[in-house]
């Protein structure tokens, strides 16, 4: 049973990145232009892709995504242009495109770096204001029934 | 406290005119009655250990007896030297006492005088205090008094001492005269009948007989001879005179004439009783250093010198001593029984079955012994004033430790058993077992002390604490207290000790009881003896209508502080220590015990307070779980903070590509 989650898990990544991998192809095969585009475009966004270890690779998706909402308007005055490679070159050059969309990419990187951050200050915030609410009441249960210290704290909040 | 000035608020003590020799053997004061209504009063103080008589005082408060110096009054004046005392007033005599203190002679008197003036005033006296079930017993020359016009006489005042307590020899039967001093106890009419018989011999005679002779060698004269023969020797006297002693000094109390016999001497000289003669031995039988020569000496041999008595009885001397010697083989027979019936004593040690054996010996031998107890000897009813006299620190110990073996034995039963006819054995063992139950009471509401104030009824409590204040009456106690709380070395200490507690439970005070045993028993002293102390004080505040009692309260405040700390609530500790100061100055010790022991609230208070603790554990269990949930808060936060950015990721692509579609 073992074995077979094992094997099983381990088949099923390498299939889909050859899916993936063989969809890629049959792209930049039946679009070249708009293939390449695309990869200039969204250059940042596929390095970070392959520079990205975290689980859903979520900073790197985010930088795509972001990248994209510049990309699209970069394919479509492709496609209004005849889609073709010397439109895809021309856009390419385009310096203006192509900065959009990799600052749309880097504002993707700092809003996945940011939110993180922000919502732990969010939370714990919450916990502390929790906290502080919780030892004030139990120092005046202390106070009126002469109940011994908490012995915790003076520990910090978490272990960091 | 303010000590009285008057003895029961109407007489007033002339500490300055002393009356040497009208009280008996006590100090006499002139008296003058504030109302008016009598003259010619005197005061008896009583001995600070030795308490009047209580059961003869309420006796004769019914009303005065004639040829008397009855009591009309009694209670607390302040005495000589500013001390409280108790006094005990009745009329002073009306002259000089029969027999001057200190004569060694006076003028014999007629047989006229002597039964006219002396004898039958004496005799109705006597029989008005035998219907009312009292003895007098100090009837001597020196406590009789008559008038200088030659009237009748009077018997002295004896009711400021233990009975017969101040007697001397000669004049007890040899049976009380033999006890220890305060264990004579009230004896019967039958013992005044005989100090009557020895003050006639004296004043027919116009001498003290035995003069010069020792309490012991008057004693076994008496035993040996018979006390008509010891006393009287070769004196010539009135022949009817010699007939009313012969009765009148008879050992056996049966054979003495009544009172109201003796009212009428010609009757009573006619009236003849055969006493048969002891057997004597024909050989002696030495026991100590006394010479025994008859069952009745060797019982008083015997109680005088129990252990060797008692070896004497185990190993059969006395048995065949009675055997050959006397010729009284019942007897012997009887004291074998009793010697086997040791053995039955199995659990008592040895010295305390011997002793037991001896009081048995004792009763069997002389019926009309008292009961010996290792070497003294004493009467029933005289435990009561042998307590009062030396149960206390510096007194007779072991004498105490004998009166404690014979209360915890029950030995008074043991020895009345075999003497019935000549007590009410029933009344005997109740009182025994009544006894035996208040020493044994544990804490301060039993034992020794308790039962020393229980037998004396007028005995003023003993504590330290009281600081020269006389209490006798528990109505007295808490004014006394008051009174010592008002000094600040008085309070160094809790105004409640075991001779307190005793003195308390003693006058039947039950609701004390239970208190007494948790004080003798407390695991916290410090905390709760404060306030069981208060609750007893307001107890008898409330039940006694007591007065306003303002130091006693700030005593008792100050002891019960801690037991404030017995509520968990910090604001109503405060309220109850803001409180207190209030009823203190209002010296209101039921409104501070109110205010302490609160039941409702403290019921409340403890339901509030396991509340709170639960409540505390619940907060610190919140407390360690929001610790503990940081890691796994900063993931959460990350994963949220992701997906956030994904959703305005793609909330920008969907806004874009809307506007792409429009345009």
């Amino acid at each position: 049973m073992a074995r077979g989650s094992h094997v099983t898990g381990t088949v099923k990544p390498a299939r889909t990145m050859l899916l993936q991998g063989l969809l890629c192809g049959a792209l930049i095969v039946a679009f070249p232009s708009v293939s390449l585009l695309l990869g200039i475009l969204l250059a940042p966004g596929i390095g970070a892709i392959l520079l990205d270890r975290s689980a859903g690779r979520v900073v790197a998706r985010n930088m795509l995504l972001m990248g994209l909402i510049v990309a699209f308007h970069g394919v479509a005055a492709l496609w209004h242009g005849g889609n073709t490679l010397a439109g895809s070159l021309a856009l390419i050059g385009n310096m203006r495109l192509v900065v959009a969309s990799w600052v749309a990419q880097a504002s993707g990187w700092l809003l996945s770096e940011l939110t993180p951050v922000i919502a732990e200050f969010v939370m714990e915030l919450k916990a502390r204001a929790r906290i502080k609410h919780l030892q004030a009441r139990r120092a005046a249960h202390e106070d009126e029934w002469s109940l011994p210290p908490s012995d915790q704290q003076d520990q910090p909040m978490a272990p960091r | 406290m303010t000590l009285p000035q008057l003895v029961a608020g109407q007489y007033a003590v002339d500490l300055a005119a002393p009356l040497p020799g009208a009280g008996g053997g006590l100090d006499a004061f002139a008296v003058n009655d504030r109302n008016g209504a009598r003259t010619g009063m005197m005061a008896v103080l009583s001995r600070p250990f030795a308490p009047p008589r209580a059961a003869a005082l309420i006796a004769l408060a019914a009303g005065p007896i004639e040829h008397l110096l009855s009591p009309v009054a009694h209670g607390i004046a302040v005495g000589p030297g500013g001390t409280p005392g108790w006094f005990v007033v009745c009329p002073a005599p009306p002259g000089p006492a029969l027999w001057p203190n200190g004569a060694t002679g006076v003028a014999p008197w007629t047989e006229r005088d002597l039964l006219q003036h002396f004898l039958r005033p004496a005799a109705m006296a006597l029989d008005r205090l035998n219907s009312r079930h009292l003895t007098h017993r100090a009837i001597r020359p020196d406590n009789i008094f008559r008038g200088p016009a030659g009237e009748a006489a009077v018997l002295g005042a004896a009711w400021s001492a233990p009975p017969a307590s101040a007697q001397p020899t000669v004049f007890e039967p040899p049976y009380s005269a033999t006890c220890q001093n305060f264990g004579r106890g009230e004896g019967n009419i039958a013992d005044d009948i005989y100090a009557l018989g020895v003050t006639l011999l004296c004043l027919a005679t116009g001498r003290l007989p035995l003069a010069g002779l020792d309490a012991g060698e008057i004693i076994s004269r008496k035993l040996d001879l018979g006390s008509f023969v010891a006393l009287a020797g070769t004196a010539r006297l009135p022949s009817a005179v010699a007939d009313l002693l012969t009765s009148m000094l008879a050992e056996d109390p049966e054979h003495r004439p009544t009172p109201a016999l003796l009212i009428d001497p010609a009757t009573a000289r006619a009236r003849r009783v055969a006493a048969r003669p002891p057997r004597r031995a024909q050989k002696s039988l030495e026991i100590g250093t006394a010479s025994v020569w008859n069952a009745r000496t060797l019982a008083n041999a015997i109680g005088r010198a129990p252990e060797q008595g008692a070896r004497l009885l185990r190993l059969g001397v006395v048995d065949s001593w009675l055997r050959r010697q006397l010729g009284d083989g019942g007897l012997a027979v009887r004291l074998d029984e009793l010697v086997r019936q040791r053995a039955l004593d199995a659990e008592k040690t040895d010295v305390v079955a011997d002793m037991a054996l001896v009081a048995r010996a004792v009763a069997l031998l002389d019926p009309l012994a008292p009961l010996w107890w290792r070497g003294v000897a004493l009467w029933p009813d005289g435990v009561g004033a042998m307590l009062a006299e030396f149960d206390r620190p510096g007194a007779a110990a072991p004498l105490v430790d004998g009166m404690r073996e014979v209360v915890d034995g029950e030995i008074i039963p043991l020895w009345a058993g075999l003497r019935p006819e000549r007590c009410d054995v029933t009344s005997l063992r109740l009182d025994a077992a009544t006894h035996r139950q208040i020493l044994r009471q544990r804490g301060w509401g039993g034992g020794m002390t308790t039962l020393r104030y229980f037998l004396n009824p007028l005995l003023a409590c003993a504590s330290p604490l009281l600081a020269g204040n006389t209490v006798v009456r528990k109505g007295d106690l808490l004014p006394a207290l008051d009174a010592v709380g008002a000094l600040p070395e008085g309070r160094r200490q809790a105004p409640l000790d075991a001779e307190i507690g005793a003195f308390l439970a003693a006058r039947q005070e039950p609701a004390v009881q239970q208190d007494l045993l948790r004080l003798a028993t407390l695991r916290a002293p410090a905390r709760e003896a404060g306030a069981i102390q208060l609750r007893i004080f307001a107890g008898l505040q409330q039940r006694l209508q007591a007065p306003a009692l303002p130091h006693l309260a700030a005593w008792l405040a100050d002891l019960a502080a801690p037991a404030i700390a017995v509520w968990r609530s910090r604001h109503r500790r405060e309220r109850i220590a803001a409180g207190l100061p209030i009823f203190v100055r209002a010296g209101k010790l039921t409104a501070m015990l109110q205010l302490l022991e609160d039941r409702p609230s403290q019921a409340a208070d403890t339901l509030e307070a396991q509340a709170a603790v639960q409540a505390v554990q619940a907060i610190d269990a919140e407390l360690t779980q929001l610790q503990r949930d940081a890691p796994m808060r900063r993931d959460y936060a990350a994963r949220i903070g992701h997906e956030i950015a994904t959703a305005a990721a793609i909330t920008g692509l969907t806004i874009s590509a809307v506007l792409l579609v429009l345009r």
